[in-house]
């Protein structure tokens, strides 16, 4: 995000916000952890070009971040992030425009971090990842929204049994059937996790539920064998579209052979290339998840 | 797994027999070939033989465009009272759509048919093409339309064999068919000759290219993952095919044209009669129907092409009748079946693959012997549905 306020500017601007931290930016927005009304949060900051910087215009960011808040207060579960106590509001700091809200704090680490640091999760662990992943899309799917971010680097592991993997940042949610509200007109998402369908020029006609199960599925199955099941190491961003769109992914199986090959078929299927071998929705795919369970 | 009759004019004395016996486990009723009173006869004598065959009725309106064309030969079709002509221009209105999807359940839902087959047209070129999205139209709705009657529906995919051949556009289609907000409980799958630009001799020719035979394939397999049931009509030698993937049911009959499908089928032939087909014996081991002096001479060199049934002491010991050789059809693609059919696709892909290469060796025996009549043809034959399961596998990513 550019012009990120600091921890200071933000403390003047938001005298009620104590402890202020900041914890990371991507995207349009930047994140800071926040003490409000004796609560630790979550605060989110967007800011708002004036329409003289038209690379991204402030209606649309001001719709993007209307829409994220709106699909989170719609979505009733609790695999999903949920809503803070400051609703979203326009302030000025240092003469420039930022969009705020807050959102809940969840301490822990996300899967990114994880499979950096070379973690290995067992059978349990990844059922508990699917099915956590599987009810947040389905809680989405419900709302005729799309997640288009679902990423290991967007999800939390809490350490919290009642909801040990929490998806994080519905930032560029899409509403099926809904405005377009990307001005570039470019695909969405993070390049390593997007479906192949999404590369189309006319993807939005192409776009379902179907998606988010794959970049579901490729999340997965980094975070069970520590790599991308299509992407190698320093390549170059073509050379992941090129393998994303025409070859075949590495099969769990081969890498996790202590895996029951009925978990790996699932992850398998997730990221298939046409959408219409993946699992038609989120249900199919828990309901599968559930009879190996 | 099931084999179903493709029923056609003649009695059903075949069919009867084959209910009997277990061969097949349904039928499809023709509605050209049967009015509704004569269909209500029909299939009360199929219920008298097995109470819990799974009966349907196919109500052809894809037929419906031949209507007032020169030459068709429409059966009994237009005595149905929901087989009308529709402008194509109409059918792209869906009230027009929702008319003619609820005027077939009202006729069709008289008769007493295990689960319902709804209508739909005939996607002859392109998956990508105006017939193409009303026949989306025909299946979204189909579910609507037919639920009153509390059984199963099958929503009918008919499409021209080419069609298949535009992956692009055939994949495209199977994204939207599984997206469907109220989608049927299955699919009436038919794939055949057209009339387009097409001769109607060459429309009954058999399906014998590996593309296509390959995209049937991952017709019924996507549709099968995703969770509805696959009745093939005209499915004849490509059962054990349609099976691996995922079918549910195939269905064949005893004369060449229901054990193809084809839109020439409601043209009348340019010279009608000729001589009836010579009675043939299906060989699991050559994946082929044999005539009856090929089975004797291949037999005498090669028994295994014998499939070791009782069924074959009919053909060893003389001309069989025509109701012996629909059961034997029967008998054969049901066993062709089981053995094919694994607990897993890659085990029974396997099977599949493993089954020609063995036909082929057959057939280099047969060779051998001296009796290579017809064999580069057969081989070329072989060759095509062996690059249909790898075909297959590529289309379905396996």
């Amino acid at each position: 995000m550019d012009h990120i306020p600091s921890d200071t500017d933000l403390q003047a601007a938001r005298p009620d916000l104590s402890r202020i931290e900041f914890v990371a930016s991507g995207g349009f927005k930047a994140v800071f952890k926040a003490t409000v009304r004796g609560q630790i949060e979550a605060v989110k900051v967007a800011y708002v070009p004036p329409e003289a910087e038209e690379d991204t215009s402030r209606e649309e960011i001001v719709a993007r971040v209307k829409r994220e808040i709106d699909a989170l207060r719609m979505c009733h579960t609790n695999r999903l992030v949920s809503l803070g106590s400051i609703d979203l509001q326009m302030i000025s700091i240092g003469g420039r425009d930022y969009l705020l809200y807050s959102e809940e704090f969840l301490s822990g680490e996300t899967l990114r971090n994880r499979i950096r640091n070379g973690y290995r999760p067992d059978l349990q662990e990844l059922l508990l990842l699917s099915r956590c992943l599987t009810e947040a899309l389905n809680a989405i799917a419900e709302i005729q929204h799309i997640h288009r971010d679902v990423k290991p680097g967007n999800v939390m592991a809490t350490g919290d049994p009642s909801r040990p993997f929490v998806l994080l940042d519905l930032g560029i949610a899409y509403r099926i059937h809904g405005t377009d509200l990307t001005a570039r007109g470019g695909p969405p998402g993070t390049l390593l996790y997007m479906a192949p369908e999404l590369f189309r020029p006319d993807y939005k006609s192409a776009l379902d539920i179907r998606s988010d199960i794959y970049s579901a599925g490729v999340t997965i199955f980094e975070y069970a064998s520590g790599v991308h099941p299509l992407a190698r190491p320093d390549e170059s961003e073509y050379t992941t579209v090129y393998r994303i769109l025409n070859q075949q992914p590495t099969k769990l199986e081969t890498l996790r052979s202590d895996l029951p090959a009925e978990f790996c078929g699932i992850v398998d299927r997730c990221i298939k290339k046409l959408p219409a071998l993946r699992h038609p929705n989120p249900r199919a795919l828990l309901q599968e998840l559930e009879r190996l369970a | 797994m099931n084999i179903y009759a493709q029923h056609g004019h003649q009695p059903s004395d075949k069919i009867l027999s084959g209910l009997q016996d277990g061969a097949v486990s349904g039928i499809i009723f023709s509605a050209r070939c049967a009015d509704p009173e004569r269909m209500r006869e029909g299939i009360g004598e199929a219920r008298t033989v097995r109470g819990n065959a799974d009966i349907l009725v196919d109500p052809e309106f894809y037929a419906a465009r031949q209507i007032g064309t020169p030459n068709c030969q429409l059966g009994y079709l237009e005595d149905w009272a929901y087989f009308t002509a529709q402008r194509r221009r109409d059918l792209v209105r869906t009230d027009v759509v929702e008319r003619v999807l609820r005027n077939t359940f009202q006729e069709v839902s008289q008769q007493d048919v295990s689960a319902h087959i709804a209508p739909n047209i005939y996607i002859s070129q392109s998956f990508d093409s105006m017939e193409a999205g009303i026949a989306l139209n025909f299946i979204a709705g189909a579910k609507a339309a037919f639920q009153a009657g509390g059984k199963p529906v099958y929503a009918t995919l008919a499409v021209d064999r080419r069609a298949l051949l535009n992956t692009t556009d055939f994949k495209a289609f199977l994204n939207d068919l599984t997206m469907l907000e109220k989608p049927p409980d299955g699919y009436y799958v038919l794939v055949g000759g057209g009339l387009i630009n097409e001769r109607t001799d060459l429309a009954h020719s058999e399906v014998v290219d590996s593309n296509i035979i390959g995209g049937w394939m991952l017709l019924n397999f996507i549709l099968s993952q995703n969770g509805f049931r696959v009745i093939n009509g005209f499915a004849d030698l490509l059962s054990p095919f349609l099976a691996v993937a995922g079918a549910h049911a195939e269905a064949t009959g005893w004369w060449s044209n229901l054990r193809v499908f084809s839109m020439g089928r409601y043209v009348k032939p340019e010279k009608p009669g000729g001589a009836l087909p010579k009675i043939r014996y299906v060989s699991k081991l050559l994946l082929n129907r044999i005539t009856l002096d090929e089975l004797i001479a291949y037999s005498s060199v090669l028994p295994a092409v014998l499939n070791g049934s009782p069924r074959d002491n009919d053909y060893l010991g003389g001309t069989p009748t025509r109701t012996v050789e629909a059961l034997q059809t029967w008998e054969t693609l049901l066993s062709l079946n089981r053995d094919t059919v694994a607990g897993d696709l890659e085990r029974s892909l396997k099977n599949l693959s493993d089954r020609i290469a063995r036909a082929k060796t057959a057939y280099a025996q047969l060779q051998s012997r001296g009796l290579s009549e017809g064999i580069e043809t057969t081989n070329e034959y072989l060759d095509q549905l062996l690059a249909a399961v790898d075909a297959f596998k590529k289309l379905a990513e396996i």
